[in-house]
């Protein structure tokens, strides 16, 4: 379908639309899957073959690298329409997407990207192995060590918040090359093949009771000096890309479906002459967080069409979308379970048959205001590159 | 010092709250809005609201004045000046740029009533305020509040009390005509009355936010000098829809300015041997102040964009950008005055000026709780009838 060079938006939109209700039948049942659970990664791999087969997978990508090379106004509808049609996320393969293609085109050789571009339209899971336990929001001090050995660098380290690790056939990877007078010097950037010997991935069990990140141990794992990326001791400059794909369609496609689903529950709960529509205080608070759900998709959409501004413009706006979208998933989910009362306090079980409840949507929220660059280090951002206070 | 001598600049959002003037903006509009900065840098200095709070300076005639002679008031109705062709969106930076001097005047009141009353299908509605032309001759005022007890009509004639916006008979201006609710039996309509008239009587109140004037209009048999039918309440639903925008912009060109004031502030004043600014509490305070107004902004864009395109939901987005953005600036003006520390809360600086104003916003029209009331009702009213909320993609 999205073969064809670019067709006009509104066909586009009809073309997706059109598939997604023909397809209807093989992908809803997708949604049902429960995440922490095999058949969610199950779930998430039929849904990208599914994607792949119709050509939206990677439609963003240059046509070279099996791509369709539309652009970013077909991506926002494509987004926009899986997210009305409550089709499933592709939370699995957000790395693969995301994070791994845009360091790779923009940092990557062309050797490089003919051989690992196309691991993602075979269903490859990439993952990330950036964190350490004493480098999180201090990413640079990361201890994590690559020694040269003939053409190979030996990796030995410990990584930690590494999602969908326990799944993942490959990992892009920082480690240190040297230490110089700056920690931001001498580290590198890495592609890392998950099969090789010496890596021992540990699941974490996070509040909501599921284990999707992990632990990653690196005990002599060899990696071939053809997969650094970008130059050997300057990997920060490459990683920058990779931290900078966490904005644009990712979140865009988060929030259309924080609206869509915002919408539907207060339209049922509207129908059902639910009782906290009574209540006044309630009330009043779900109107307000309706509209920052708002507000937070027209901010997202300026960032996506950001282009003509400069970089520091760009990370800025970034920021506040960041800290925006994920304070609003909280607070929502915050009302929402204030709204279930005692009822909200049940951890489900299988009665909610994978639908999200409120409360674990609340608990997962801390994901989003820690992870990515926390909302306290946004907050520095935004307050040092945007208003000039001194640091 | 040293940090001070680093010297790491404004940074681009600051600079940004500090100009105010949208760089996408179309060539005619920021020739416009350079125009319109430039008088009010002028006439609406700090130093000159502070002459006009403390009743020294006649800085509402001054710039009513420049207004009229710069064709300002075609941002109420087309056709007439410079201001008209700029559409909702030149309605909306003209209040946003009044906000951030605190400009004092009834615009909100004068320019919202011209709008609403031209859009209306009652070709009379316009004639008292139009004949000779327009040039500002005539201000006009508003009900202060959505919650204020309609006017009775009854043989042709008013009576009753309410608050509005702007009803004094001002010296700068040969008239001003008050548009007031009114009800006749179960009839729902408009009037437009002139304050200086017959059985007409209005009583300054004395308010804490001094740029403004809420007046106490009184009613007794008095002479509409035009009666517009509203049985639908539609009519009521535009000028809300206006009245809300204004406010709404005017609280984010205030928030903006008292922030931007703010920032200045904490980078530049040393204790303990720093600047403010470099303490990390007050930077996320700062960048908290930011997260509230980018927030209402959009908001406010968006009822500004289904407001031009004359889309059914305008009132709903109209009365969350003001509900939003009023909240906003009053958080903002708020914590402004704090983070100033002591000379925050004094009479000489600015602080309280933006403070009083944002109180005086909010609760203008619409309260907060009735503001949300509203939108939470056309909400559901739209989702009845199947109506499309919030669609944002129109191109495709």
């Amino acid at each position: 379908m999205a073969h064809d060079p670019a067709p006009p938006l509104g066909e586009f939109r009809t073309r997706v639309r059109n598939w997604l209700e023909e397809k209807w039948p093989q992908i809803e049942p997708l949604t049902h899957a429960r995440r922490g659970t095999a058949a969610y990664v199950d779930a998430q791999k039929r849904w990208m073959a599914l994607r792949h087969e119709a050509g939206l997978a990677t439609p963003h990508w240059p046509v070279r690298h099996g791509g369709s090379g539309l652009g970013l106004e077909h991506q926002i509808v494509a987004a926009d329409e899986m997210a009305r049609a409550g089709a499933p996320d592709s939370d699995l393969f957000i790395v693969s997407l995301n994070h791994f293609p845009a360091t790779l085109l923009a940092c990557g050789t062309e050797e490089q990207q003919q051989k690992f571009l196309p691991t993602v339209q075979q269903g490859a899971v990439w993952c990330q192995g950036f964190s350490e336990p004493n480098a999180g929001s201090d990413l640079a001090s990361l201890t994590t060590r690559a020694d040269l050995d003939g053409d190979e660098f030996v990796i030995n380290g410990h990584k930690i918040w590494s999602s969908f690790s326990m799944y993942a056939d490959y990992c892009i990877l920082l480690a240190r090359t040297s230490t110089g007078a700056k920690k931001h010097d001498g580290i590198t950037f890495f592609l890392m093949d998950m099969k090789s010997p010496g890596i021992r991935v540990s699941p974490i069990k996070k509040s909501t009771g599921i284990s999707e990140f992990g632990e990653m141990f690196l005990e002599g794992v060899r990696i071939p000096a053809a997969n650094v990326v970008g130059q050997i001791d300057h990997g920060w400059a490459v990683c920058q890309v990779t931290l900078a794909a966490e904005r644009g369609l990712l979140v865009f496609e988060e929030l259309e479906r924080q609206w869509y689903d915002t919408l539907s529950f207060f339209q049922s709960a509207t129908r059902k002459g639910a009782t906290w529509l009574e209540d006044d205080a309630s009330r009043r608070e779900f109107i307000e967080l309706m509209a920052e759900v708002q507000a937070n998709r027209l901010l997202v959409r300026k960032l996506l069409r950001s282009d003509g501004l400069n970089g520091t413009a760009q990370s800025l706006i970034a920021a506040f979308v960041k800290v925006l979208f994920s304070t609003s998933k909280q607070k929502l989910s915050d009302l929402l379970t204030r709204i279930e009362c005692l009822g909200g306090q049940v951890e489900e079980g299988a009665s909610r048959d994978g639908r999200g409840s409120p409360m674990r949507d609340y608990l997962a929220s801390f994901g989003h205001t820690i992870a990515g660059g926390s909302n306290e280090i946004m907050r520095n951002i935004i307050a040092e590159r945007g208003l000039g206070m001194p640091r | 010092m040293d940090r001070l001598a680093r010297g790491r600049g404004r940074g681009p959002l600051l600079e940004h709250l500090i100009s105010g003037v949208s760089a996408n903006a179309p060539e005619e509009a920021r020739i416009f809005f350079a125009n319109v900065e430039s008088v009010l840098s002028g006439t609406c200095s700090s130093r000159a609201i502070h002459d006009f709070v403390d009743g020294r300076a006649d800085v509402d005639a001054q710039l009513w004045n420049a207004a009229a002679s710069l064709g300002w008031f075609g941002l109420g109705i087309s056709g007439e000046g410079p201001g008209s062709g700029l559409g909702v969106e030149g309605f909306v930076s003209f209040h946003r740029a009044l906000g951030r001097f605190v400009a004092p005047g009834p615009y909100i009141a004068t320019l919202s009533s011209l709008r609403v009353l031209s859009e209306s299908n009652d070709a009379g509605a316009l004639a008292p305020i139009l004949s000779g032309g327009y040039d500002g001759r005539i201000a006009l005022a508003v009900p202060a509040s959505s919650d204020e007890a309609r006017i009775e009509l009854s043989g042709g004639k008013l009576s009753g009390r309410i608050r509005m916006l702007g009803a004094r008979a001002s010296a700068f201006v040969a008239h001003t005509y008050a548009l007031v609710p009114v009800v006749s039996g179960d009839t729902a309509s408009w009037a437009l009355v002139d304050c200086a008239g017959s059985g007409v009587a209005s009583g300054t109140l004395s308010m804490w936010d001094r740029t403004r004037e809420v007046d106490d209009l009184t009613l007794e048999r008095a002479e509409p000098l035009h009666v517009i039918a509203d049985p639908a309440g539609s009519m009521a639903e535009r000028l809300a829809t206006y009245v809300s925008l204004a406010v709404a912009a005017d609280s984010l060109g205030g928030a903006a300015a008292v922030a931007a004031k703010t920032v200045e502030y904490l980078n530049q004043r040393v204790q303990f041997g720093r600047p403010l600014g470099s303490f990390q509490a007050l930077k996320h305070r700062a960048a908290n102040l930011m997260l509230r107004i980018v927030t209402s902004e959009q908001l406010l864009a968006q009822g500004n964009n289904v407001l031009g395109r004359g889309s059914a939901d305008a009132a709903l987005w109209a009365s969350l950008a003001k509900a939003s953005a009023t909240k906003a600036y009053s958080f903002v003006a708020g914590d402004c005055v704090q983070l100033h520390g002591g000379v925050g809360h004094t009479w000489e600086f600015d602080c309280h000026l933006y403070l009083k104003r944002a109180r005086l916003n909010e609760v203008l029209w619409d309260s907060q709780s009735r503001a949300a009331d509203r939108a939470g009702a056309l909400l559901m009213k739209a989702l009845r009838h199947g109506e499309a909320i919030g669609e944002l993609d129109h191109g495709a």
